[in-house]
């Protein structure tokens, strides 16, 4: 029952950490510290036994998939498949990081430890892809797969190939929109749309800041059937011309033209999370939620992983709570 | 140092003085080639300074750079763009003389492209890189430079405080003692004269 899995999510969103904990886990003075007030919550003693920050970020994860994955067991079938489509997200970021190593002829031991275990949320087995030859074996692998297009394809620009796995993942989510209630599929499909219009955006400004091809630019487009089609964006030439199409997204483009895109990812995590947060649904059980709770999860995952390693690397506590994910109210 | 080999005649009195001459003209020129090179260790030594500090801040951008990517992207994710990096950075060099010092000089630094190759979460990163590769090439240079005239310095150096404190007074040394001999033996010989006359003198009288 969809009812159930939504309810399930309104009980695991008040097992979130608080603002409050957040923010003082920003404030510890050392990694250890920030371990041990971390391993007093629900996140447990594993993280204890962490010994570099590889195995802090390996531990987030881990909780982090996890609280992914109970999703997909509380699912009823139509739902569950949106879930997993939607889940994929995570197994294209792994392709695209094995697609990344394989052409520096990385060997298979050390792409494992870069990969999320997407296989948790109905993802398909890596393995195969992980212990791939060569590039050229990996894009073989792809022909029996979802994203066989790709292995058709004779590109030799790895981006294209990147933009082509983001295009069959959302091609495949919007598809999978049809599985979710029908008064619920609006709030959803608008989430996506602001996804792919910052995804786009980016792309957009690629030939204005760092004079990259502009044809290359518009094959990293995205369609985008719930926002800015790629005709409009193709069509926008300078950032002023950005600012005008996208004015809630004022402080994303601002960052990019200031190229700190370090800044650019927290806003687009901003920018999502106060589109959630600041949605008032009439009704209580609405699928709606169950997005507004994997995103929160997604945003507690970054912000942990982001304290951790802003303290290895000695970053001031300001710096620190800057680059949390939080919302502007 | 003593000389060796010496006659006392006239002719390598002369020869001596000639030498000496020499090398007081060696001398006046390698203090100014000594100056010289004060001034220009000093003017590299300034040009050094500044490059060093603006390196020191480009590297202290590029890292809280990389820090605050790192945070933002991951561990995993930010170990993956590099394999987007083409070619290997190439840096031509050839040999140039300054003040007849001879020191690497930085014809071409060749970065690998990034444009049209990275994705954009990277590219500021590998902008400040490319412009920190770059200067670090030319401190290297600058640094080569600095050491290279400091140990002609040094060795110009000796030179002239061997010729000032050793050579030159040596060579005056013996001059003077040839001379001191060559007047003697003149002395010698107007006396040994003058009694031969008074010999002569004395004996015709008789």
């Amino acid at each position: 029952m969809i009812t159930y899995l939504i309810c399930k999510c309104h009980v695991y969103e008040s097992r979130l950490l608080p603002r409050r904990l957040i923010l003082e886990l920003a404030s510890a003075s050392k990694l250890e510290d920030f371990i041990e007030m971390l391993s007093a919550t629900a996140y447990g003693d594993g993280l204890l036994e962490a010994k570099s920050i590889w195995d802090v970020e390996a531990a987030l994860t881990e909780k982090f998939i996890n609280r992914l994955s109970t999703l997909l067991r509380v699912s009823p079938e139509n739902i569950r498949e949106f879930l997993i489509q939607y889940y994929r997200r995570f197994e294209i970021q792994n392709l695209i990081r094995i697609m990344r190593m394989k052409l520096i002829h990385e060997h298979a031991e050390s792409i494992k430890r870069l990969i999320i275990p997407s296989e948790m949320l109905g993802g398909m087995d890596l393995d195969p892809f992980i212990g791939a030859k060569n590039f050229n074996e990996f894009i073989n692998l792809l022909a029996g797969t979802r994203y066989k297009a790709i292995s058709k394809m004779d590109i030799e620009n790895p981006l294209i190939l990147e933009s082509m796995f983001r295009w069959i993942y959302y091609q495949g989510v919007f598809d999978k929109v049809s599985k979710i209630p029908r008064a619920d599929r609006p709030d959803v499909m608008k989430i996506l749309g602001i996804e792919l219009d910052l995804h786009n955006i980016r792309v957009c400004i690629l030939p204005i800041l760092y004079d990259y091809d502009r044809k290359l630019a518009e094959n990293l487009l995205i369609d985008n059937p719930a926002g800015k089609s790629k005709g409009l964006l193709m069509e926008l030439r300078s950032i002023e011309e950005l600012l005008e199409s996208f004015p809630r997204y004022r402080v994303f483009i601002e960052a990019l033209m200031r190229r700190e895109e370090w800044r650019a990812e927290i806003e687009y995590f901003r920018i999502l999370k106060d589109e959630v947060d600041g949605k008032r649904i009439s009704k209580y059980i609405n699928f709606f939620y169950v997005l507004k709770y994997i995103l929160d999860c997604e945003v507690e995952y970054r912000n942990l992983r982001s304290i951790a390693i802003s303290l290895y690397h000695n970053l001031p506590v300001n710096i620190r709570r800057s680059l949390l994910i939080l919302p502007r109210t | 140092m003593s000389l060796t080999g010496i006659r006392y005649t006239k002719g390598f009195l002369l020869d001596l003085r000639r030498r000496l001459e020499f090398i007081k003209d060696a001398h006046e020129l390698l203090e100014m080639k000594r100056d010289q090179l004060i001034i220009k260790l000093r003017e590299g030594l300034e040009k050094l300074k500044e490059l060093r500090r603006k390196v020191e801040g480009e590297a202290e951008e590029v890292y809280r750079e990389l820090s605050l990517l790192h945070s933002t992207l991951g561990s995993a994710d930010l170990e993956t763009y590099s394999a987007y990096l083409r070619g290997n950075m190439d840096v031509k060099i050839v040999p140039r003389g300054v003040i007849g010092v001879v020191t690497p000089m930085v014809r071409e630094v060749n970065i690998p492209d990034y444009t049209n190759l990275y994705p954009p979460q990277i590219i500021p990163l590998a902008e400040k890189i490319s412009a920190l590769m770059k200067d670090l090439v030319k401190l290297a240079e600058l640094e080569a430079y600095i050491e290279n005239l400091a140990e002609d310095l040094r060795r110009t150096n000796i030179r002239v405080n061997a010729l000032e404190k050793v050579v030159i007074p040596s060579y005056e040394w013996t001059i003077k003692r040839i001379q001191d001999i060559l007047d003697d033996e003149m002395l010698e010989e107007i006396i040994r004269l003058k009694l031969i006359k008074e010999t002569l003198t004395r004996r015709r009288i008789t």
